[in-house]
């Protein structure tokens, strides 16, 4: 630097020197503090996690350990074994014994800390128990308690005489959640019984409810996986109420939570539950297949960053600041040096300066807009084939699910015809059979077994015991006295499950409903007699529903739905019920939309091989995938339709790849314009009207992916995509009231239309249309019949019409009036809004869910704006996309009503309607006016020269300053807001521009002999002008829409 | 020194630096060694080589991912040529000369026996992907398969649920047949069934019409099979001969698994019953990944066998261990085993706190005609190992041993 240098040096004072060297030093000092912060912060946070895990980890199996070693003792104690054999000896007199056990555990329950004790008998009855709420003689095989975990882990114990951990989860005896340890107590070699184990969970939460060392956001969370989802099993600290709340389980690139429950164990940077970016360390707990996460928020790790970033901003500006004002004081003054230089070296407007830098910045530019396309083409297709793997494994998932119902169903079946066959099974005890296996397969509806003409019986013609579940128990019924099975003339449809099956030997007929009768889908198994004859069939009905369920759960949190086809293209499931109900097949549903591409594809089902199609959905003219599964079982086809675009990289990552591309791009073309005029190639007035042309074109383009990429964050609200999705939200939402004892809730139906909209009021929107509630007559008792809107300043409902179809009432209302809006105008005038309306039931004290009517809706895409009449229009705006969905809201107040704050309560029904406004009216009323300010000050600047009077120039740019003024008056009003609008840059930069200007004029007048200013710097202020502002607009919007 | 001068000095230094640190890294992260024994010749290697190409293929996709603690797993391959002596002679020679610093192979009782004292001389670490009779345990060798009550003791009381009290004990010869027999008698007697009878045949010999003159004598509800190798074939082949069906007299086999019905068919056999942790047919996305990579590696005829899993995730926790530990040096390594996790194809398994045996999932299934099980019965979750099971003390168990060993004129049946 010039003013270091000796000569120089000895101008400037020591005492401004000293500052120099102290803010060079305090410069580099925190740009080293910054450097270690920034390559040491996370290893040492993982590393501190890390250890902090296995601590914790091992606590965890050290605790687990001892009260296995607890239950083992108790379990192998001569006591323990002698009771439990009094106790199976007298069961029924036993107090005596009772009261010496208990009395013998007391001091073990001193040491060992235990909940309960329970001794079961080898059969699972409870012989003791030192609980109230788990009763002597309870049948652990009762209906109730067969499938609670503490039967299934007395089954493991007994089956592999072992010791065995039951899974955490509501104990239906104890009506609590409960951990057991299970084990076999033997005697004399035999075994007696089993003894359980309940241990205390607090035990544990205490482990995992330390938070030494782990700053304010570190945490312990503890999970299981059940199925596909994860049960968070602990309360943690960011969310107290956690316990028992599920979130789906996701096999792509797991975060933190899923990849401990699915055994592994591992540190780095994730995501969490809250979907807060983490450093975490993990592992699983083997003994009770837990999943434990140590984690801490990465904000907080990154505090000291941010803090030295801050410090050293800071520190380098500082020094800047200090040499300039060096450069003032001790050094020639820079105009002078400027002046020189121009002497010397006409440095702007000469050619051939800077040339190779010119050239390499050009080459490093295009290479990194090529590199940034390249990049985001890469991108683009990993993500969507990542997707696309996603999408068939969630489908090949539900087929297996589906397969493991069929095989379950087909085993059933074969078992009893297997049975028959082998005379395992004798004909007496057929009934007692199918009643056996109706209660273990909670899927069939029914059983029957037909057997051939006189194969029962020499002198009884025919002979089909049937049994079916009813609510009360089970019905039997005697086919044969219905009609006759055997009889080829009868229907196809009744006698299908006997006769096809005894030609193929076995088959699975679809469910069939007509005016008539109504068929349940069936699967039939022929059994044979020693000279490999048919003598009958085995014909088991089964219910579609979970089925259907798994089906329509495939695409759940997916845009796009799933169907399941039968073996000839049937719907057997689809969002659209009519298409199931007109038995409709895909071809025929392809054909009838005009369809060719997906006609064709539709015959691919049928080819049974798993694959992937794309056709154009006649429906959004979008290109779309198709992918099938076929089911082996029984020839069935599961398959999943989603938008191509829908699954592709994330509209904010489109954006960034795009804003990249387009700013290299741009620099790029600067660069090789600026390098054709040093290369003499172009004239100066030529290189800046392509400038010009240029930048326009930039931020055209700017604002055109702005418009297409941005998007309304909707994350905060489960938004109900479909019948799945709503399904998903109450099976949830029922688990909850469950977990806390509460009724159960009552959904009522509700709907809404929509006719017209205003916004033009920034905190309200006056609306008017209908909206509906349904009643079930017999269920929805003691309920007022009426709606109310939380939100609304001023609206009123019209006497209400009310329609009764079947069980059900239909209160429809008619709405007008004003509900409060709130709108965000940052963006304007690209800015996108959610417009939200409230819904409410009238009886906030009941345990009361709005649910969407979605069936009153012919169509319930977004994308179809379901909710709105076909005459809607909202003036400024087009409306994108309408939807219902929940919001999780924390009720401040209980209204004064005790009952109030129940699970339901904590949930809100909002139809929101995502609008982007037109461009028009916003480009006419603000930006036009604006260009013509623009346009004047240029004219202005043009025709200033230096002799002119300063009045007369200063004059108009006053003028237009006032006009600006004006302007960004009237934007304001309109469009109030506490930040600022992005079409308000425009203006600061028009501002900004006059000021300039204004002094412009000023120098012109004040120093007319300057000549290096008025033959250098005046016609670089015309040139540069419209540059100026064109890229500053574009840096803005590149700033602002990032 | 000129402007040209430099840059090419600068350019220069920054190609040879890079070229170094290109070069210079790999060559600094030496392979970790690790054996594999198996027989890959003689008449076990039709058996051993499963679990081989399994131990490979986890080995090459932990490679992969970048190896373990970043270093390449390098595989020392030697064949145990189906002989117990030079099953000795290798182990030593990997660990001493070869400096492994694991082992993964073997798979008959009396080869493990027999190798067994050199892992614990040398405190070296083996992973032994086959069931096992239990009745033994060794701080230095992992049993990723499973112990007596996660095959033997769940199949023994299966049976007695659902197919009869009276069992017939058929099995061959030694010392995994003998040791299950007993425990398959104890478990037998403490829940009330009968054991009918308990008959065993030499190993060479496919003479079974002894046993199938006795089946048919005693008429028992069900057969539990640990007959091993060939001679399954001809007791199935003659069962059926006979007129005994798998719906008169059914049979549990412990031994049949996947590629002994690739080898000999279902014909025979199909409508009886195996027990295993691991089966091909298991619905479970890690266990149809699974599946998938060995037939697409191996050929699509391949089929998926419980000690071909076993050898699997034994690579895997071990690579974890290591992990965990950030060295291969065993003492280090055994500490960090315990309690080691992994989603293997049957389920999550890990290996226990006390013991190096594994918690492995229990499974029960029935032999189809496309010589693929369905699975009737499963533990649904990884079931607690127990080498030595309670009917008997460990002093008494072992005593047994000894009693078998002398019988055997002072060597292991093989």
């Amino acid at each position: 630097m010039s003013f270091l240098s000796s000569s120089r040096k000895k101008n400037i004072p020591l005492i401004m020197q000293i500052p120099l060297y102290f803010f060079i030093a305090t410069t580099c000092i925190i740009a080293l503090w910054y450097g270690f912060l920034h390559y040491s912060l996370f290893p040492t946070y993982k590393k501190k996690l890390w250890e902090i895990m296995l601590k914790k980890e091992d606590t965890i199996n050290a605790l687990l350990k001892t009260e296995e070693n607890h239950a083992k003792t108790l379990a192998t104690n001569p006591i323990t074994q002698d009771c439990l054999t009094l106790f199976n000896q007298n069961r029924n007199s036993n107090d005596l014994a009772n009261k010496n056990y208990a009395s013998f555990l007391e001091p073990q329950q001193e040491i060992m800390g235990f909940k309960n004790i329970l001794l079961l008998d080898i059969n699972k009855i409870v012989l003791f128990s030192t609980t109230k709420k788990i009763p002597t003689s309870t049948d652990l095989n009762d209906e109730l308690y067969k499938n609670s975990e503490l039967t299934r882990s007395c089954d493991r114990s007994t089956m592999c005489l072992t010791t065995d951990f039951s899974e955490y989860y509501f104990d239906p005896l104890l009506g609590d959640p409960a951990l057991f340890i299970t084990t076999p107590v033997m005697k004399n070699k035999k075994l007696i019984g089993t003894l359980v184990y309940q241990y205390d969970q607090q035990k544990i939460y205490t482990i995992t409810n330390q938070y030494i060392d782990l700053g304010k956001t570190g945490e312990t969370a503890l999970a299981r996986q059940d199925d596909s989802f994860i049960f968070f099993v602990a309360p943690t600290r960011n969310d107290p109420e956690i316990t028992f709340k599920k979130r789906e389980l996701s096999y792509k690139s797991p975060l933190s939570i899923q990849a401990s429950v699915l055994g592994g164990q591992g540190l780095g940077e994730a995501t969490d539950y809250r979907a807060v970016p983490v450093i975490a360390a993990w592992t699983f707990i083997p003994k009770v297949d837990w999943g434990m996460v140590v984690k801490m928020d990465q904000s907080e790790i990154i505090e000291p960053l941010s803090t030295a970033k801050t410090a050293l901003l800071l520190a380098l500006c500082m020094l800047i600041i200090w040499i300039i004002l060096l450069e003032f004081f001790y050094n020639k003054p820079l105009i002078n040096r400027l002046i020189t230089l121009s002497k010397t070296r006409p440095f702007i407007y000469a050619p051939h300066t800077f040339k190779h830098p010119l050239f390499i910045c050009m080459v490093i530019f295009l290479f990194m807009t090529i590199k940034t396309i390249i990049n985001y083409q890469a991108t683009n297709s990993s993500v969507t084939n990542k997707a696309k793997q996603s999408i068939v494994e969630d489908i090949e998932n539900g087929a297996q699910k589906i397969e493991q119902i069929l095989n379950k169903i087909a085993f059933t079946t074969q078992s009893i015809a297997d049975d028959l066959q082998s005379h395992r099974l004798t004909k007496d005890d057929i009934i007692k059979r199918i009643k056996r296996d109706l209660a273990e397969n909670n899927t069939i509806i029914s059983i029957t077994v037909a057997f051939a003409p006189y194969a029962y019986d020499k002198n009884i013609r025919l002979y089909a015991p049937s049994l079916t579940k009813t609510k009360n128990g089970y019905a039997e019924t005697m086919i044969d006295s219905l009609y006759d099975y055997s009889d080829p003339k009868e229907s196809s449809l009744k006698t299908g499950w006997y006769q096809k099956s005894l030609t193929q030997s076995q088959v699975w007929l679809d469910a069939y409903t007509n005016n008539q009768d109504s068929f349940p889908p069936t699967y039939s198994y022929t059994f044979f007699d020693k000279n490999k004859q048919p003598i009958g069939v085995v014909s088991t009905a089964y219910k579609l529903k979970p089925i259907e369920k798994i089906a329509e759960y495939c695409s759940l949190n997916r845009i796009g739905y799933s169907l399941l086809l039968s073996d000839n293209g049937t719907f057997l499931f689809h969002p659209i019920t009519s298409l199931i109900e007109s038995k409709k097949t895909l071809l025929q549903y392809a054909q009838e939309n005009g369809n060719e591409e997906l006609a064709r594809i539709a015959q691919k089902p049928l080819n049974k091989v798993a694959q992937f199609a794309s056709y154009k959905s006649s429906d959004t003219q979008e290109h779309t995938w198709i992918y099938f599964q076929p089911i082996t079982t029984n020839q069935w086809t599961l398959g999943i339709i989603f938008p191509q675009k829908d699954i592709g990289l994330s509209t904010d990552v489109i954006r960034h790849f795009h804003f990249w591309a387009l700013t290299y791009c741009i620099l790029f073309l600067i660069c090789l314009c600026t390098f054709l005029y040093k290369t003499n190639k172009i004239s100066l007035i030529t290189l800046v009207l392509i400038v010009n042309i240029i930048l326009m074109t930039g931020l055209i383009s700017l604002w055109r992916i702005v418009q297409t990429t941005t998007t309304i964050d909707t994350k905060s609200s489960t938004i109900i995509t479909d019948q799945a999705s709503l399904d998903k939200f109450l099976d949830d939402l029922q688990e909850e009231t469950n977990r806390k004892k509460e009724t159960p809730p009552i959904k009522i139906p509700c709907g809404l239309l929509l006719y017209s909209l205003d916004i033009s009021r920034s905190d309200n929107m006056i609306i008017s249309g209908y909206m509906w509630n349904k009643y079930n007559i017999k269920k929805h008792t003691g309920i007022t019949h009426n709606m109310q809107f939380p939100h609304a300043t001023n609206l009123t409902l019209a006497t209400p019409l009310t329609a009764t179809t079947d069980n059900w009432e239909t209160v429809t209302w008619n709405i007008r009036g004003s509900v409060y809006q709130k709108q965000n105008y940052e963006k304007f005038p690209f800015d996108r809004q959610e417009l939200q309306i409230t819904l409410e039931h009238y009886d906030i004290e009941k345990n009361i869910i709005l649910t969407p009517d979605l069936e009153s809706y012919k169509k319930i895409s977004h994308e179809d704006t379901p909710g709105l009449d076909k005459s809607f229009t909202l003036t400024g705006f087009t409306v994108e996309q309408t939807f219902f969905s929940y919001k999780a809201i924390n009720p401040v107040t209980n209204f004064g009503l005790n009952d109030y704050g129940k699970t339901t309560d904590h949930y809100q029904l909002i139809y929101s309607l995502i609008t982007t406004r037109s461009l028009v009216n916003p480009l006419l009323l603000f930006f036009l006016p604006l260009l013509g300010i623009l346009f004047s000050i240029f004219c202005i600047l043009l025709v200033a020269r230096r002799d002119s009077q300063p009045f007369s120039v200063l004059g108009p740019y006053t003028a237009t300053f006032f006009s600006l003024i004006i302007l960004q008056r009237v934007l304001r009003d309109q469009y109030p807001t506490n930040t600022t609008l992005y079409i308000e840059y425009a203006y600061f930069f028009t501002y900004f521009t006059i000021i300039l200007l204004t002094i412009h004029t000023v120098l012109i007048y004040l120093y007319p002999k300057w000549n290096y200013y008025q033959d250098k710097v005046f016609p670089l202020v015309r040139l540069l002008f419209w540059p100026f502002q064109l890229a500053s607009w574009l840096i803005t919007t590149l700033i602002v829409f990032y | 020194m000129t402007y040209k001068q430099l840059t090419t000095i600068l350019i220069s230094t920054a190609c040879l630096g890079l070229a170094t640190w290109k070069l210079f890294i790999p060559m600094t992260a030496k392979p970790i060694k690790v054996g594999i024994l198996h027989s890959l010749t003689g008449p076990m290697a039709a058996y051993e080589k499963t679990a081989f190409d399994a131990t490979v293929l986890a080995i090459d996709e932990i490679n992969e991912k970048g190896g373990v603690l970043g270093r390449k797993i390098k595989p020392i391959i030697v064949d145990g040529k189906s002989d117990t002596a030079t099953f000795v002679q290798l182990a030593e020679q990997l660990i001493t000369q070869d400096k492994v610093a694991v082992v993964f192979g073997c798979w008959r009782t009396a080869d493990r026996k027999a190798i067994k004292p050199i892992f614990e001389k040398y405190n070296n670490l083996l992973f032994y992907p086959v069931q096992y009779e239990g009745l033994e345990s060794s701080p230095n060798i992992v049993y990723t398969s499973t112990t007596p009550n996660q095959q033997a003791i769940p199949a023994t009381m299966w049976c007695l649920q659902n197919l009869g009290k009276r069992i017939f004990l058929a099995g061959s010869d030694q010392l995994f047949s003998k040791a299950t027999n007993e425990i398959i008698k104890d478990t037998i007697s403490a829940f009330g069934g009968e054991t009918v009878t308990e008959m065993y045949i030499t190993p060479s010999s496919t003479d079974v019409a002894p046993i199938i003159k006795k089946i048919i004598e005693t008429k028992p509800d069900v057969i539990i099979n640990t007959m091993f190798g060939e001679v399954n074939l001809e007791f199935f082949k003659q069962l059926r001969a006979t007129g005994i069906t798998s719906e008169k007299i059914p049979t549990m086999s412990l031994t049949i698994d996947e590629p002994e019905l690739q080898k000999y068919g279902a014909e025979y056999m199909a409508g009886d019953y195996s027990t295993w942790s691991h089966f091909q047919s298991i619905q479970r996305i890690e266990n149809k990944k699974f599946v998938a990579k060995i037939k697409t590696r191996y050929g699509q005829d391949y089929v998926v066998s419980d000690a071909m899993e076993a050898a699997y995730f034994g690579v895997y926790l071990w690579a974890q261990a290591v992990n965990k530990a950030q060295t291969t040096i065993i003492t280090k390594v055994i500490p960090a085993l315990h309690n080691q996790a992994f989603n293997a194809p049957e389920g999550i398994v890990h290996i226990d706190d006390t013991s190096l045996d594994s918690w492995s999932v229990s499974s029960i299934g029935k032999i189809r005609s496309d010589k693929q099980f369905t699975i009737l019965w499963n533990s649904d979750k990884a079931i607690r190992p127990v080498a030595y099971p309670f009917f008997k003390s460990k002093e008494e168990w072992e005593q047994l041993l000894i009693t078998w060993y002398k019988e055997w004129g002072n060597k292991w049946s093989e």
